[in-house]
């Protein structure tokens, strides 16, 4: 019952707090934003000291009298500490790594205790999301991941953050909700299935040589330290020739394009789906590849970068592009 | 979606340890099991935390709640609520401990440690008790929180400082709500089971029960008067009740329920004291010789003595009034007289014999009650511990024996006198106490407890004598201490009290200062309840609501304030030493004129914008910025550079 | 007392000397005394310099001068995309007359080398000079040939943003003592260039003013620096600022640090001054610590310069 109440408490204080505050990259939490309230653990503690105060009424007990008012003083005085425990706190947008829809992205936020002060137990998460707790003792900065779900491709925002604590004792609550400008790019969810057009990586091989690689044997070298071992020759070390090893190349024109036009059977957001599945399947084969979309066309490449590039295109087709 | 929790190492210790604080004073109070089983289910909890065992079925759980609930039941007895009530709890504590999981079931074990301590307070309320429970506050409170500490950075000790942190300023605040919350009566009546074996007067008296209390140096009451000042010791005579029917051996007390008639002349000076009487499981009130009134609740009886409604089982306080001098003439009826004359119908025959004898030489009352302290002064002994009595006491001691002490004089004249045909009664009390300058208190201890009588003089009324004093006068001239430190019999019970060592000069004033803080503990903690409107009176004048709210809510937002500036304050960088302390010093004078130094800002350049800033300053600032940065940098620790550093920086305060 | 005299006129003729050598290149690279003073800084320090900036800027002017006032053998070597390793070190040819591989030095056997644009050729064969200035000798076939005393490399370096170039890694960026900058000249400084025209080339060159006895008094002078612990304890939060900071992707390594410290003790006595101060710091960190440092990749937009400057805001000077 508190329970919801504090709830609906909460999602109006929640809308109230964001309407109030333009997203922003980084806050300090200060009077304006900082919600407190008594948790359940807080009343039961208040009809504890009050059962005490009837039992000291009871058997006009001073002292018993004032173990009750300890425990109420307590209570007034832990309002105080559990509110420092955000007060001051700045709170900085850092990154938001990409991800795909279906996935949880992963946000990074950084911590910075305003004040040379100790923050403990506090509790992170996005709306409906799991929370991560983190302290920030004897540390200025601490860095925070959060994860939350990506819904639908392209860059979004995972909603509101909140921030709460119920240091030191849990009788009160404190909390904020705010509104990062951090958004994620989610690629498209990956569809698998298809084939790649015949004809496509069959290019003639061993012409031009893109740079080292592990495909093909090119020739040995001398072995220096810190070669892998097992590029050793050791055919040629049997040989009494000498430490040589083997250096292999990739050719450049191993390459791949993927094309919008593949699969005419699907419609837009399965065809991204299945474009995106090709890519990842690609870059794990390491073999080069490109992308033609309509008005996008991105030369075939290989690493990590280039798959993001190709990923992005995907996700942010026909979208905003931020 | 809530992340489950599960206690840290530190927050079940701090459980742990928080139940053995609650739980040992109460065990000396609990049936001898309880606190066994409470300790093998720690023990069990520990091995669990340990990974040597798992936690009981529930059905195990089950059994052990339903056996401890009847073994409670059976061995406290149903009568005694709040005891049963106690230990069931206790025993349901000492389950819930085998059930300590998650945040909720310590939370649960929590509150009913706060429960628990403040139960401990209504069987002891002794300053060590309080401080105890003080302590065990604390070590609740770092349980509480070490619940709540985060999971990532377990810490045994964290809890405990932030425990007192909390806690610190909650007690000023205890203190003003203590003060100012109105106290109201019970609203349901709920009696405490007491032990009654209360050292003190007894009912009844037979020649040797005095004896019994000069072993104990417990202390009866404590007066503080209202003129500072405490009577001569010749008249501090305490009265508590009369023994008036005689049946061969023992004297009892007998209730007359006719009320007492006022005095009709108001003479002598009259006395108003506090008297603070300690448990003594009787219904008197100790009052000086004479009371003039009771206040409510007390009644005052024929005999001039005082009676509560109830016999007092806690530490009261009563206001009184006496006079030293009585002339309480009041007419005895027939029946009052006849209570007076009483004398059992046999024995003791040499005694009536010899009062008869008296009689018939003079019937003046004086003239009988000269004979008998002469008769007392000549051949009689004064010790505590006297030879046994045969069946014929009065004769024994009067004739045989001739060795005793108070008790055993008052019974022997009050017999004498009854036989004679003289309306006497035995007075039980105290006679004496001992006056502590440091809170101005005369404390009487039970080792002070008298018995005298008094005679009723046609035209006078009832007038003390006592036939002790016709024996050993220093007992009322001196202390009790004094007459009596040279018998063996003196404080037997108790060895090693203080009051012992007396002599000793320092244990002493030990003592005096220790007692009176327990009176000062008692009078303004205990019975608070009975000084708040004279004290809220003194404080506030007179007393409304809107002036308490007022009261209540100062202190309150001050002590917050206090509270909220320390955990919110900038704090400022620890400085290590001199150099760097004068530094900060001046630039938090600068920085009130808003020429503050960034951090990054190497004091050279800080003291070139200053100088820009405040032209007049720039020779000084100068010079504090070359010394600081030769004391600092070039490491020059010759001690003139200090002194011309520490006389710049000072100087460059003037002239700001 | 006598001695203690002789040393202090000693040591003022020493920074006279430094002095006349800043403004004897200062006649030759206008408008930049405070570079010039930088890079003297890092040769006294016993470091190599690294020049990153635009062509044309006068970084090669920079290390001519620097070597005529010192009076060092000077080499330069223009890099270029297929220059092998050999055509830095030195190659050992088999000499048919005697049967037997002789050594043929390369440009890097010289006391001051300019490498220019090192960032136009091969990593291979940058890291064959960045293996000569580290260990300051060549070996080849198992046979060390080591370097003349001392050596100097100033390395010039376009920034990454031109085209065909391969930026250094940042392990070598590390053997570089410090990086700085020409920047533009300020508008009387080039207007003076104009001026000067083409006959600023047929100058004679500049005379020597500090010998190799000089510079060996001065790098011991030099040591003599005192460094208190307070500094100490600055410099500790500032490379903990690095560590710490999530804006950058790693902090300042130990021996980044020891450079920092080795240089300000250079810097201070430039100044005059026989101890270090937290100004000497703060005047060198961008330089000795810059390129050490990498910004974090969501910082962007910022370079370490803005980064540095924040923090030496933010860290505090007085402990």
């Amino acid at each position: 019952m508190t329970e919801r109440w504090s709830r609906r408490l909460g999602a109006r204080a929640r809308r109230w707090a964001l309407g109030r505050h333009a997203p922003a990259r980084s806050l300090t939490l200060t009077q304006k934003r900082i919600f407190i309230f008594p948790t359940r653990a807080g009343l039961w503690f208040l009809f504890a000291a009050l059962v005490i105060l009837l039992l000291g009424i009871n058997y006009e007990n001073n002292l018993v009298y004032a173990v009750s008012f300890v425990l109420l003083s307590l209570f007034v005085v832990s309002i105080l500490h559990t509110y420092s425990n955000l007060a001051g706190l700045t709170i900085t947008a850092l990154a938001a790594k990409p991800c795909l829809v279906g996935e949880s992205a992963e946000f990074e936020l950084l911590l910075r205790a305003g004040r040379r002060r100790n923050y403990e137990a506090l509790q992170l998460c996005w709306v409906d999301q799991a929370p991560v707790s983190c302290d920030l003792i004897d540390d200025s900065e601490r860095r925070v991941r959060l994860y939350a779900q990506a819904v639908e491709r392209g860059w979004w925002r995972p909603g509101a953050l909140l921030i709460e604590t119920f240091y030191p004792l849990g009788l009160l609550r404190a909390w904020t909700w705010l509104e990062t400008d951090l958004q994620a790019l989610a690629y498209p969810r990956p569809l698998e299935g298809g084939l790649l057009p015949p004809g496509q990586g069959n290019g003639e091989r061993g012409s031009a040589v893109s740079g080292r690689g592990s495909e093909d044997f090119a020739g040995l070298e001398t072995y220096q330290q810190g070669m892998s071992p097992r590029h050793i020759a050791w055919k040629q070390l049997a040989a009494g020739q000498g430490l040589h090893a083997k250096q292999f190349v990739d050719h450049a024109d191993d390459q791949l394009w993927l094309d919008w036009s593949f699969w005419p059977e699907l419609d837009t957001e399965q065809r991204l789906s299945r474009l995106c599945y090709w890519t990842l399947k690609l870059a794990r084969q390491r073999v080069q590849y490109g992308l033609r979309l309509p008005g996008v066309e991105i030369p075939p490449g290989r690493g990590g970068r280039h798959r993001h590039q190709v990923l992005r295109a995907l996700a942010l087709h026909g979208r905003a592009s931020r | 979606m809530k992340a489950v929790y599960q206690l840290t190492r530190p927050a079940l210790l701090w459980q742990l340890l928080m139940v053995v604080a609650v739980l040992l004073p109460h065990s000396l109070r609990l049936p001898w099991w309880l606190p066994l089983m409470t300790f093998g289910a720690l023990g069990w909890r520990l091995w669990v935390h340990l990974g040597r065992t798992s936690f009981p079925h529930w059905s195990v759980k089950f059994m052990m709640a339903v056996t401890a609930g009847i073994g409670v039941i059976m061995s406290i007895g149903r009568g005694n609520g709040p005891e049963l009530a106690v230990a069931l709890l206790f025993a349901g504590f000492s389950l819930k401990l085998l059930e300590i999981y998650k945040r909720r079931d310590a939370l649960v074990l929590i509150y009913v440690a706060y429960f628990l301590a403040a139960t401990e307070l209504l069987f002891g309320q002794s300053l060590l008790h309080a401080l105890y429970i003080a302590l065990v506050l604390v070590l609740i409170t770092a349980a509480l929180n070490s619940v709540y500490q985060s999971e990532r950075h377990p810490d045994f000790w964290r809890p405990l400082r932030a425990s007192v942190r909390l806690l610190l300023p909650a007690l000023p605040l205890m203190v003003v709500l203590f003060v100012l919350v109105p106290r109201i009566g019970p609203i349901w009546y709920a009696p405490l089971a007491q032990e009654e074996a209360r050292t003190g007067l007894s009912d009844t008296l037979s020649p040797g029960d005095v004896s019994r209390l000069t072993g104990s140096s417990d202390v009866a009451f404590r007066v503080q008067f209202d003129n500072g000042r405490p009577p001569p010791a010749s008249s501090r005579y305490w009265r508590g009740l009369t023994y008036d029917r005689f049946d061969g051996r023992r004297w009892e007390a007998e209730a007359d329920r006719s009320p007492f008639e006022s005095p009709r002349s108001d003479s002598g000076t009259l006395l108003r004291y506090n008297m603070t009487q300690e448990p003594s499981g009787q219904p008197w009130v100790y009052a000086l010789d004479y009371p003039v009134a009771a206040p409510w609740p007390l009644r005052m009886q024929a005999n001039q003595t005082l009676r509560a409604p109830a016999k007092i089982r806690q530490r009261m306080d009563f206001a009184l009034a006496s006079r030293l001098s009585s002339d309480s003439f009041q007419a005895l009826t027939a029946t009052q007289r006849a209570r007076y004359l009483a004398l059992p119908e046999g024995g003791n025959e040499r005694t009536r014999a010899l009062a008869l004898s008296w009689r018939a030489q003079d019937d003046s009352t004086e003239a009988l009650v000269a004979r008998a302290l002469a008769l007392y002064a000549r051949a009689f002994r004064y010790t505590l511990t006297p030879q046994r009595l045969g069946d014929d006491s009065i004769d024994d001691f009067l004739f045989d024996t001739q060795e005793g002490f108070c008790g055993h004089f008052a019974s022997s004249l009050t017999f004498l006198l009854r036989a004679a045909g003289v309306p006497t009664r035995i007075v039980g009390g105290y006679l004496g106490g001992e006056w502590n300058p440091y809170e101005s208190y005369l404390v009487v201890r039970q080792f002070e407890a008298h018995a005298w009588t008094e005679v009723w003089h046609q035209g006078r009324g009832w007038v003390r004598v006592d036939p002790t004093a016709a024996v050993a006068p220093e007992r009322i001239e001196q202390s009790a201490e004094q007459l009596l430190s040279s018998q063996p019999e003196f404080l037997s019970d108790t060895l090693l009290s203080p009051v012992r060592f007396g002599h000793i000069g320092w244990i002493n004033t030990l003592r005096m200062r220790a007692d009176a803080l327990n009176f000062v503990w008692h009078r303004w903690v205990l019975s608070y309840q009975l000084r708040q409107n004279d004290l809220l009176q003194k404080l506030l004048g007179e007393v409304t609501l809107w002036k308490l709210a007022l009261g209540l809510l100062i202190p309150f937002s001050l002590v917050l304030g206090w509270v909220a500036l320390g955990l919110l304050r900038q704090r400022r960088p620890k400085t290590k030493d001199p150099v760097d302390a004068a530094l900060l010093r001046l630039i938090a004078r600068f920085e009130s004129r808003g020429l503050g130094r960034k951090p990054g800002e190497p004091v050279g350049r800080y003291a070139q914008r200053i100088a820009l800033e405040r032209p007049d300053l720039a020779p000084i600032i100068g010079t504090v910025a070359r010394l600081y940065e030769q004391l600092r940098y070039a490491e020059g620790g010759e001690p003139q550079l200090h002194r011309a550093y520490l006389a710049a920086v000072r100087a460059c305060v003037r002239q700001l | 007392m006598q001695v203690s005299t002789a040393i202090n006129k000693q040591s003022v003729a020493l920074r006279d000397k430094v002095e006349r050598a800043i403004s004897s290149v200062g006649t030759l690279v206008l408008g930049k005394p405070s570079q010039i003073r930088m890079a003297l800084t890092c040769l006294f320090s016993q470091g190599h310099l690294l020049i990153e900036d635009l062509p044309g800027m006068g970084k090669t002017t920079l290390a001519h001068g620097l070597a005529q006032v010192l009076g060092l053998s000077f080499q330069r070597v223009q890099f270029t995309s297929d220059m092998l390793p050999a055509d830095i070190v030195g190659v050992s040819i088999f000499d048919q007359s005697t049967s037997a591989f002789r050594f043929h030095p390369g440009p890097v056997f010289t006391q001051m080398l300019l490498a220019d644009e090192i960032n136009r050729t091969t990593p291979k064969t940058q890291s064959a000079l960045l293996e000569a200035m580290e260990e300051r000798q060549v070996t080849l076939d198992g046979q060390s040939h080591p370097l003349p005393e001392p050596f100097f490399v100033i390395a010039t370096q376009n920034p990454n943003t031109q085209f065909g170039t391969f930026p250094l890694p940042e392990s070598q960026l590390d053997r570089f003592l410090m990086r700085i900058e020409l920047g533009y000249p300020d508008p009387e400084a080039e207007r003076k260039l104009l001026a000067e025209g083409h006959s600023r080339h047929r100058r004679a060159p500049l005379a020597v003013c500090i010998d190799q006895d000089d510079l060996e008094a001065i790098r011991t002078e030099c040591q003599a620096v005192r460094v208190s612990s307070s500094l100490i304890d600055y410099l500790q939060r500032l490379v903990q600022y690095t560590r710490e900071s999530p804006q950058f992707a790693y902090g300042v390594s130990p021996r980044g640090s020891l450079a920092l410290l080795q240089c300000a003790r250079t810097w201070a006595y430039m100044h005059g001054r026989d101890y270090v101060v937290p100004e000497d710091l703060q005047s060198l960190l961008e330089p000795v610590v810059g390129h050490r440092l990498r910004v974090a990749e969501q910082v962007g937009g910022h370079g370490s310069e803005a980064l540095i400057r924040q923090m030496l805001e933010q860290v505090d000077v007085v402990g």
